[in-house]
């Protein structure tokens, strides 16, 4: 095709170098943090009348939570008439992509939901509305402390911790019964040893066809960070103390690797169970390839939906293994305002509204996720769904230490996470322990030190 | 040209290559049952993942998941495409699509057409320079220039409209080389006519050269409609701000296969929607895809 | 003589004097203009621009300091980087002559006088309209290590199941498959197209003469489809090099990084939520795969001079 014109080689290349010194560009240099709005902490705590419209970005990670938001912004509007609350679902591949890209391109939505391993990010590139004047010393006080301190960063606060949730273990009980495992335990001080769960998924495994496996764990993609909850439960850190440096490889960490290894080997777990895969721990489930996962208590309503959920029988919630100690994953979100919102006093009431105690009780029933209010966490919820596998949840939430906290909202905590993805996606699938341990502390001592 | 277009037209009568018309009968019989044979073979193989494609769309999710292989449907069912269509603006995505494919293929058929009647029909000085200058960036791989496009759609305030994927996408080439082309070949004395009896370039081109083309504008606007309905990489960066902006493409990967995971009914179903449109298209007009694609290398 | 029909003779043509003369340079800015200014804004200006920014360290949220020659040093030390080339190198070379071996086989087969054979090419063509992401999306199906078509398939025929998503070699094979599935219809197309130019009489000369069909195909045939290889071998090495939809519709790069090809990394390195968002870095490696597809095709040029001239020569 190409041969018969009259387009010579060099002519070809000419042309495509010619094109690059057509122009020759300056960029400029742009490396702000965060800035504080300005107003000591409840000068602006005082409601008063807003009014407009703003746009409320969220991922929905099931139909209650895209349920919550739709009533709690409905309640807010009849609150505050003359205010319009825009709803913009996204989906969560790619959400946070794409409110970075609307923040550059100047515009993004008012407001958005960020999970708590993500939020230092956008605090330390001054991309968030300063919300400490908002909230009085009372106010701040409602919140269990570990929250409220995953939204502050030097002294102010970024946003709002709007829920939580963490993982714990569903099973069907009829594949239990017939791998002869008899009492599962009911109480948080009873939970498996490591042990005792390696000893379940033998037996499960015994019992099972080689096409399905004893169970799947929830550590794929964003999740990666839940595999860490088996270095806490060894009794290990991410972080040393200080969150300046790295505390893998240690005795404890290496104990963890190497029992998440066994998973592989033994297959307990499907080959695909990894890191990098489409296939997330409830769709194993769900396709009974698995009698047993570790799910976010947020899929619940999933799990239990009459028509598109579990198809394969009865079952019932556990808790986590431990070791040492017991341990859980931090998961959840704050719900932050984006310095660029044209009306932050009304962006700033919408927040205030979402974690008022009804609105969060309301919203946490609805999406089966734990408040993150004093005063809601010292009881269980009225659940809807399922409120016998909730209870369970929100006891093994107690798990979720303050060395959890402090770790997983370190500023540097996403790219903790991305590391965590590409070394373990290779750590699980056989590359050595200590080799994969060190290329971890490589990376988490890059993200602290940025 | 003809020759190309011969090649899907129904009983070409083209001298067959590889029957020799001496041979005996018998073998001559057999060796086309044979190569009958190893034809309906290949075809089916080729067919079967689009057939499996429609078959999955209509399954109930627990066939789909039932141990066992089943080549035919157990149980009929539209669930699945019921649900997405529940669970997000497919419609809207189909609009999108539509209107994105729309708008593209007339900005580009129209710059392609007038670019091409210029290089082909038309003097000027540093012709040749500017058509290999222009005729390089062929050569740019689309996601080698994703992060300045990006930056450029922000600079323009173009970003956060599907205009940010229409304008950079009807920034193509290879048009205007298949018009060239085409334009080279019609005869200037027609054109010199129209220019003696007093009529400007434009008109000229219009009421003369374009009534020519139908063919060609076949071609360019399959081609760029087929390109534009299928295009990823770029809307999935420029789209991804707000749902109600997806193409399917993008709603299919980002939101289908993001939260449906492995409830590949749906998946499959909203996929189907997808290739329809094109299909049928192709069905209609086989004659110029095959023109044009053999030309193009699909991009 | 037989014109090939990609071959296009009218260039040559416009060499012979131009009558249309009277153009003013106007008219032709006229006409031009458009497509100059879309090309020009929307094409060469980013190309200047990734060169500017692969010089940059940049993030997702806009944080760009000068990193100088760093991206570049980055990428040649980066061992994903080197394993993404590799993988590109696999899947075009298992792709390209394979799919065109195919393609030619299933043309000579079709070519020939053989009862529906419009429909057999039809079909054969069809999966080429189907967009590389709707073709990823259904491998991913078929090749499901749980449910798939395809192990259910091994499993029914007593064979044992694959593991296609965990295991690298085996996800790049199944993306390997699918692409042929996808572009084997292009290549039968211009082969197709290209044996409708060879004279069925030189053919039979060679027949008289005691050839086999073998020898006649070998040494008759195919020089004649010379043309038809090139054509098909410069548009498929560019393809399968810049292959990114269906690898990403189907695999996402995995598992780990072995499926992971070098657009799809660059896509990863600058716009992938779970990548690192370094968008200078990626911009870099987006330069190389430009210099790159640029050298593939001035050496397949110079080849390809070469040959004609050769054939001139004769």
């Amino acid at each position: 095709m190409l041969q018969s014109t009259t387009i010579t080689r060099r002519g070809l290349l000419a042309g495509a170098l010619g094109a690059a010194a057509v122009a020759s560009l300056a960029a400029c240099t742009s490396t702000p943090g965060p800035v504080p709005a300005g107003g000591t902490a409840g000068s602006k705590a005082q409601a008063k009348k807003v009014t407009g419209t703003l746009t409320f970005a969220f991922w929905g990670g099931s139909d209650g939570e895209t349920q919550g938001f739709a009533e709690v912004k409905k309640r807010f509007e009849a609150a505050n008439p003359g205010t319009t609350i825009v709803l913009k679902t996204l989906p969560y591949a790619g959400f946070f992509s794409s409110i970075d890209r609307g923040i550059v391109s100047e515009t993004a939505p008012d407001l958005f939901r960020v999970d708590y391993t993500s939020i230092g990010k956008y605090i330390s590139h001054g991309v968030l509305l300063d919300v400490t004047p908002y909230f009085s010393t009372a106010e701040t006080e409602a919140f269990l402390p570990a929250f409220w301190n995953a939204v502050k960063y030097e002294g102010r606060a970024w946003g709002v911790p709007h829920q939580t949730d963490t993982t714990a273990v569903v099973y069907n009980k009829a594949a239990f019964a017939s791998a002869g495992i008899g009492a599962v335990p009911d109480r948080l001080e009873d939970a498996w040893s490591w042990d005792e769960f390696s000893d379940v998924a033998s037996k499960l495994r015994q019992s099972l066809p080689a096409s399905k496996y004893p169970f799947a764990y929830d550590w794929t993609a964003a999740g990666a960070y839940r595999w860490s909850s088996f270095v806490y439960q060894a009794g290990g850190s991410l972080l040393t103390s200080d969150l300046k440096k790295p505390a893998v490889p240690s005795a404890a960490s290496r104990k963890a690797l190497d029992f998440t290894k066994t998973f592989f080997e033994k297959k307990w777990v499907p080959a695909n169970n990894t890191i990098k895969t489409t296939v997330y721990s409830d769709n194993f489930f769900l396709n009974q390839t698995v009698p047993m996962t570790f799910i976010g208590d947020f899929l619940v309503p999933e799990i239990a939906d009459k028509t598109n959920g579990y198809q394969g029988g009865e079952w019932a919630t556990t808790f986590m293994p431990q070791d040492e100690t017991a341990a859980s994953d931090l998961g959840g979100n704050a719900i932050v305002a984006w310095k660029g919102t044209r009306n932050p006093d009304l962006a700033a009431a919408f927040l205030k509204f979402l974690v008022s105690e009804d609105a969060m009780k309301r919203f946490c029933e609805l999406a089966t996720e734990l408040p993150t209010l004093q005063s809601l966490a010292d009881s269980t919820l009225d659940y809807p769904i399922r409120p016998d596998s909730l209870a369970v949840f929100t006891r093994q939430a107690t798990t979720i230490t303050d060395t959890v906290v402090k770790e997983t909202t370190v500023p540097g905590f996403a790219s903790i996470s991305t590391t965590l993805q590409d070394q373990l996606e290779l750590g699980l699938r056989g590359t050595d322990t200590d080799a994969t341990l060190r290329a971890i502390a490589s990376g988490i001592r890059g993200a602290v030190a940025a | 040209m003809s020759s190309l277009t011969d090649v899907f037209e129904v009983g070409s009568d083209l001298p067959a290559v590889t029957a020799p018309p001496r041979a005996p009968r018998a073998k001559h019989g057999r060796l086309l049952w044979l190569r009958i044979t190893v034809a309906v073979v290949i075809t089916v193989v080729m067919a079967f993942p689009l057939y499996w494609m429609l078959l999955t769309a209509f399954s109930t999710r627990a066939d789909l998941y039932a141990p066992g292989l089943h080549l035919w449907p157990r149980h009929l069912t539209l669930d699945n495409f019921i649900q997405p269509f529940r669970d997000f603006p497919v419609w809207r995505w189909f609009g999108n699509s539509l209107f994105i494919t729309v708008m593209t293929t007339i900005i580009t058929v129209v710059c392609n057409l007038l670019a091409g009647y210029a290089f082909a029909k038309l003097r000027f000085r540093g012709r040749n320079a500017l058509f290999l200058v222009l005729l390089s960036t062929m050569m740019i791989p689309p996601q080698a220039i994703i992060v300045p496009q990006f930056k450029l759609s922000v600079g323009l305030g173009l970003y956060g409209s599907l205009w940010s994927v229409i304008l950079p996408e009807s920034a193509v080439i290879f048009g205007v080389f298949l018009a060239r082309q085409f334009f080279i070949a019609i005869p200037d004395e027609l054109i010199e006519a129209a220019r003696v009896d007093g009529a400007g370039q434009f008109r000229a081109f219009r009421s003369v050269v374009l009534p020519l083309c139908k063919p060609l504008l076949a071609v360019l606007i399959l081609l760029t409609f087929m390109g534009e309905w299928n295009a990823f990489g770029w809307p999935l960066v420029a789209l991804s701000g707000d749902q109600n902006q997806f193409t399917l493409p993008i709603g299919i990967v980002a939101d289908l296969q993001g939260q449906y995971t492995s409830n590949y009914g749906a998946i499959m179903a909203i996929n189907l929607l997808m290739i329809l449109p094109i299909v049928i298209l192709f069905v209609a007009f086989q004659k110029y895809f095959v023109e044009g694609l053999a030309r193009s290398g699909l991009k | 003589m037989t014109t090939h029909p990609l071959r296009i003779p009218a260039a040559r043509r416009s060499r012979t004097p131009f009558r249309v003369r009277a153009t003013s340079g106007l008219a032709a800015s006229g006409f031009l203009l458009p497509n100059v200014v879309m090309l020009g804004v929307f094409t060469l200006f980013p190309l200047v621009y990734a060169f500017v920014i692969s010089f940059q360290s940049l993030d997702s949220l806009g944080w760009t300091t000068w990193a100088g020659f760093g991206n570049y040093v980055t990428m040649v030390t980066d061992p994903v980087f080197w394993q993404s080339m590799a993988n590109t190198g696999v899947f075009t070379l298992f792709t390209v002559p394979v799919g065109m071996a195919l393609g030619l086989g299933i043309a000579v087969l079709l070519n020939g006088v053989l009862p529906g054979r419009t429909v057999f090419r039809s079909i054969i063509f069809l999966p080429l309209v189907v967009s590389g992401v709707a073709t990823g999306v259904l491998g991913a199906w078929m090749f499901d290590q749980n449910n798939g078509f395809i192990d259910k398939m091994l499993q029914a025929i007593g064979l044992p199941s694959v593991d296609w998503q965990s295991n690298g070699t085996w996800a790049l094979t199944a993306i390997i498959l699918v692409t042929l599935w996808q572009r084997v219809g292009f290549d039968m197309l211009i082969y197709l197209a290209g044996l409708q130019g060879v004279d069925p009489a030189v053919q039979e000369a060679a027949r008289v003469d005691g050839a086999t069909g073998w020898q006649s195909f070998r040494y008759i045939t195919l020089p004649l489809l010379g043309p038809s290889t090139f054509f098909l071998l410069i548009m498929n090495l560019i393809y399968s090099f810049q292959v990114f939809d269906t690898v990403w519709a189907m695999t996402r790069g995995g598992p780990g990084y072995s499926t992971t090809t070098i657009v799809s990394y660059a896509y990863r390195l600058a716009f992938d939520e779970s990548g690192p968002s370094l968008l200078g870095y990626g911009a870099a490696v987006g330069v190389a795969i430009y210099l790159i597809t640029l050298a593939i095709t001035a050496v397949q040029w110079r080849l390809n001079t070469r040959r004609e001239l050769a054939e001139q020569g004769v």
